[in-house]
């Protein structure tokens, strides 16, 4: 913002660049199976299997399924699959360590995280910033919590091939749940084999995408009952309330990898989710703190809406509010929204995900773009299009002060006026040519968006505005953006 | 009735359309079963259409055009729509009407290689796309699937044969406008008919319907590629293989339906919205069915042709007609004579094409149900679907041009049934007192609706697909079973071309295909011209120059570019 517009405030604890400074990455290295914008940067692509040439689980709440990928040839030519990449990189690099890096210790900084102490360290929502203010930081209440770690460089083959000690002596946490593990280690050590020498001498292995598949299942309450049945008593300890039976029913049943590979099977109710699969139930979040009164990790244990967080309050937004879009003509000098009665025509711009791919994946099929437009398209309503003369099919160019997208219209009723589809990464690789506005090959669907962060984004350690991973982040406001369509010549280089 | 006097079962399918969210996983596992090869780059023998929409190939239910399938002369009797034999003989050299590829699409490929091979430079290479027709840079115009989720109705939409027809004809207009919008996807294979004009229309006899299962398919041997049954198949899903020469079709996975699977398109079928089992007709009374005067009564004449597999005259005629006691069970618990013929909530596609065709559909609700809930009404009430059905006259008008040549009054009782179903279940889910009433308002016990919900919304893997195996004392009249191994260099010795039935001995299909995906997916570089005989794999082309073989040689012009 600072740069588009001279006259917004500058910030003053930190040096002000008017360029930005540029620079280069020593090294990009990329696996993938198809060549992409990615790929296309990369100084190394590394040749990846795809899902039908590996092992792998595959499972999500959207149902309550596990099931195993289970290769039908094997990797061609020299693909090889994640898993194999990642241990012979990791081989090599811990010989070369030897050498090299050694053994390391480093200060890491961690946010405070949901489900921690670290959650309640700010109470009220009261951030005592310590920069400039004279009182101190304390790690873990006003600032990061910190603690030093070992690295061990020339272990990392070892470790990686290996379930760790602290499994026995820490458990795994989830959810504020902790699950002691040492049987279900013993267990996989049977099962599995253990490590000879090294760093994982004696530890059971996991060496081979299908011995970590086993892991990940013989460590999951979802696929060990025992465990579910074991984190279910913690929690009843915690919450006070009866929860244990919800997996009572299957707590001799384990799911093995071997069980996945047969036909896809059905999960058993954990306290990691908070669904209940209980007698062929389908999952839906939330079942077991609505009918069996678990409190919501929440600042009241409830659902929860009215946030006192300082900031929150100063935004007027303590309760769910309507804001309006901004407006990105008063604020970044962008057209104003509506046809400019010449050339060109400003819309919302939303990037909605496609029907034919998930994120930039099969887009690119020979089949599938010959069963649609056959590259990147951006829908228009019928008013849309007509207000800049373009005709279905017709090269158009979307732009705006991020970037360019060249495509071409499908012109539909089903869309209305004021808005235009451009679906989720359609990527740059399949007929594209270049943009008149620049010059350069048209972007992506994301080269015309940005994320706007505010403030209350920023909001950490604080109940459930707490950092979890894949948990809390900024909101998809960059699915919702401003710009400017035209008609573009017809003749198109590439 | 009268005992049937020849009796013979046929494999059908139903497809229930509220379920397809046109995903095409049909179209693309079909083809890359099917016609992953050269000469048939442009074919789907599935594909799946957007309606309101032009098809695949475009207008292909203008019958004034192609003259597809049958009609009735002066006299009453059918008659092909391109013309009698002695016309079909006079003007056999003369070219067919039939789509051409512009009709279909001009298929294409991409630039793929640029993206491996450019040079640095300081900007993205790009794939661009290259015609696979004559090997140059193309803009692409139009696919087999180009008014998809009605992309470019507005321009286009009219050029819909039935849309052309309803607004001609109804009072209410189908307008292209956000607030009228409707559409669903209609997917389509072969459709077997009882009748068929391709049949009819081969002067080779090429083309034939399987006595034990009605699939019909054309024989490669025979076919001399006259395309006569390209104008005679109304739906126009026989399709010419430039690089043979011949016709191919949907063979609706013969193969595997020989041994109790279901086709590729159904077994993928992610919306679970397919249906295969047995029915039993009277060969004998299908050339007067399909006669029927009146083009609204044949989907009556059609429902009529299916035989009960519960009478008594019926079971001793299939036994004196050799029809195994297996398929008399699998036709007692076929979904297709359960869906089309019992609940009668399936249709045929464009009965007045006079073929009876064997692939039927339950019409939409969905349509009705999403303008009301856009409008905020509750689309599951009885009497706010009954009457949205009544007032919303331009989808129901519309579905009856594709399934009961016009006549509403079927389509909205099948839509009532449906809404009767959804209606009733919704109380039982909600733990109600079951309200009688609904399934009495569309005369259906509350037993029968509760079944008829139990096919169409539950239906398992086996209720879906009752397909009796063939017998193995058939076996020496079958394509591929029992003979798929001991044919002339059978599986593992593969020496027949790359394009199957059209060089050399026939092959069997299944082991055909198995052998060629297997050989690409081990082969260690891109199938070699030599392998092809000096003929080119199109699909496996980059667009990268001419390589030899692409075209024919000719003496004064050296075959290949020099790039």
């Amino acid at each position: 913002m600072g740069t588009e517009n001279p006259n917004a405030p500058r910030p003053s604890e930190v040096r002000w660049h008017d360029e930005a400074p540029e620079g280069k990455l020593d090294l990009l290295v990329s696996a993938d199976f198809r060549m992409t914008s990615t790929t296309l940067l990369s100084d190394v692509v590394l040749p990846a299997a795809t899902w039908y040439e590996k092992h792998d689980l595959s499972s999500t709440d959207m149902h309550p399924f596990v099931h195993a990928f289970t290769p039908a040839i094997d990797p061609p030519w020299q693909a090889k699959t994640d898993f194999e990449l990642f241990h012979q990189l990791a081989q090599r690099f811990s010989a070369m360590a030897a050498t090299h890096l050694g053994v390391r210790r480093d200060l890491v900084s961690v946010p405070m995280q949901h489900d921690t102490p670290g959650q309640t360290a700010q109470p009220a929502g009261r951030v005592t910033d310590w920069k400039g203010s004279g009182k101190p930081g304390v790690p873990g209440r006003n600032a990061p919590a910190f603690s030093v770690v070992e690295r061990d460089y020339t272990a990392i083959a070892d470790k990686l091939a290996t379930i760790g000690p602290l499994a026995d002596s820490a458990g795994f946490t989830v959810k504020n749940v902790t699950y002691r593990l040492e049987e279900q280690v013993q267990w996989l050590a049977a099962r599995n084999g253990v490590m000879l020498g090294g760093a994982g001498d004696g530890r059971p292995a996991i060496d081979t995408d299908a011995k970590l598949a086993e892991a990940i299942l013989a460590f999951s309450g979802t696929t060990n009952g025992e465990l579910a049945v074991q984190g279910f008593r913690t929690l009843e300890k915690r919450v006070g309330r009866p929860l244990a039976d919800l997996a009572e029913g299957s707590a001799e049943k384990r799911i093995t990898f071997a069980d996945t590979q047969r036909a896809p099977v059905p999960v058993i109710t954990s306290p990691e989710w908070s669904g209940s699969e209980t007698g062929g139930r389908r999952y839906a979040p939330f079942t077991v703190n609505i009918e069996r009164l678990k409190p919501f990790h929440t600042l009241t244990g409830r659902m929860h809406f009215y946030l006192d967080h300082d900031w929150m309050s100063d935004l007027g937004e303590g309760l769910p509010t309507y804001r309006p879009p901004l407006d990105m003509h008063r604020l970044f000098g962008e057209p104003r929204v509506g046809p400019d009665g010449g050339a060109q025509v400003t819309v919302r711009y939303l990037t909605p995900h496609s029907k034919w791919s998930i994120h930039s994946e099969y887009q690119d099929n020979l089949l599938m773009l010959s069963l649609s437009r056959g590259g990147p398209t951006v829908w228009m309503s019928p008013a849309d299009a007509e207000a800049i003369a373009v005709s279905d099919n017709d090269w158009v160019e979307c732009v705006n002060a991020n970037g360019v997208l060249v495509a071409r219209a499908v012109v539909s009723h089903r869309m209305p006026a004021g808005v235009v589809y451009v679906h989720h990464a359609q990527e740059r690789t399949i007929d594209v040519p270049k943009s008149e506005a620049t010059g350069r090959r048209g972007g992506i669907h994301n080269s015309v968006t940005r994320l706007l962060v505010k403030p209350s984004h920023l909001i950490g350690g604080y109940g459930q505005l707490s950092y979890a991973f894949n948990y809390l982040g900024p909101t998809g406001n960059q699915r919702d953006m401003v710009a400017t369509v035209r008609r573009r010549s017809q003749e198109v280089q590439y | 009735m009268t005992a049937p006097t020849r009796i013979m079962a046929q494999v059908a399918m139903v497809m229930n359309l509220d379920k397809c969210i046109g995903c095409h996983t049909c179209s693309v596992t079909c083809k890359q079963a099917w016609t992953n090869r050269a000469g048939t780059e442009y074919v789907w023998f599935n594909n799946v259409e957007t309606k309101p929409g032009q098809g695949y190939p475009r207008r292909y239910e203008d019958q004034e055009r192609w003259r597809g399938g049958w009609e009735l002369n002066r006299r009453g009797r059918l008659r092909l729509k391109s013309g009698g034999r002695l016309r079909k003989l006079a003007g056999i050299f003369a070219s067919p009407v039939q789509p051409e590829l512009a009709d279909y699409y001009e298929p294409w490929t991409y630039d793929y290689r640029t993206l491996v091979d450019a040079p640095l430079g300081d900007d993205f290479p790009v794939a661009r796309p290259k015609s696979l027709i004559t090997g140059k840079d193309t803009k692409v115009t139009w696919s087999a699937n180009w008014d998809d989720n009605l992309g470019g109705a507005t321009q286009h939409g009219h050029l819909d044969p039935i849309v052309e027809k309803v607004r001609s004809e109804a009072e209410d207009k189908i307008r292209f406008e956000l607030e009228k919008t409707f559409m669903f996807y209609l997917p389509r294979i072969c459709e077997h008919c009882l009748n068929p004009s391709c049949m009819a229309s081969c002067p080779s006899g090429a083309i034939y319907k399987r006595s034990e299962d009605g699939i019909v398919l054309v024989d490669q041997d025979r076919c001399r590629g006259w395309r006569q049954c390209i104008t005679g198949c109304p739906y126009k899903k026989i399709y010419f293989n430039h690089k043979s020469g011949k016709a191919e079709k949907c063979t609706f996975c013969y193969p595997r339906v020989e041994v109790g699977l279901p086709t590729v398109c159904a077994e993928t079928c992610v919306g679970r919205l397919r249906y295969i089992g047995v029915i039993l007709y009277d060969a004998d009374a299908v050339t007067a069915a399909a006669a029927t005067p009146d083009d609204r009564q044949l989907h009556q004449a059609q429902l009529d042709l299916m035989l009960d597999p519960n009478d008594p005259q019926v079971i001793a005629a299939a036994q004196r007609a050799g029809i195994p006691d297996d398929w008399m069970v699998a036709a007692r618990r076929s979904p297709v004579y359960a869906l089309a013929k019992t609940y009668g909530v399936a249709l045929p596609l464009h009965p007045e094409y006079r073929t009876m065709p064997m692939v039927w559909y339950v019409p939409p609700l969905s349509p009705v149900v999403d303008l009301l809930a856009e409008q905020g009404h509750d689309a599951e009430d009885t009497g706010t679907l009954f009457g949205a059905i009544d007032a919303l006259r331009i989808p129901v008008e519309y579905l009856a041009e594709l399934f009961t040549a016009g006549e509403t009054s079927t389509v909205t009782a099948v839509l009532r049934k449906l809404a009767a179903m959804r209606s009733y279940m919704r109380g039982v889910t909600l733990g109600r007192e079951p309200d009688a009433s609904i399934p009495q308002s569309v005369g259906m016990s509350e037993e029968a609706l509760y079944e008829m919900y139990r096919l169409m919304a539950l239906a398992k893997y086996e209720d879906r697909y009752v397909i009796p195996a063939a017998h193995v004392e058939d076996a020496h009249r079958l394509e591929e079973i029992g003979c798929s191994l001991d044919f002339d260099a059978g599986p593992g010795m593969y020496e027949s071309g790359p394009f199957g039935e059209a060089s050399g001995a026939p092959t069997p299909v299944a082991v055909e295909t198995f052998t060629a995906l297997r050989q690409r997916q081990t082969a260690d570089a891109a199938a070699s011209t030599d392998e092809l005989r000096g003929r080119v794999n199109l699909l496996n082309w980059d667009g990268n120059g001419s390589p030899p073989g692409l075209f024919p040689q000719r003496r004064d012009i050296r075959p290949g570019r020099e790039d």
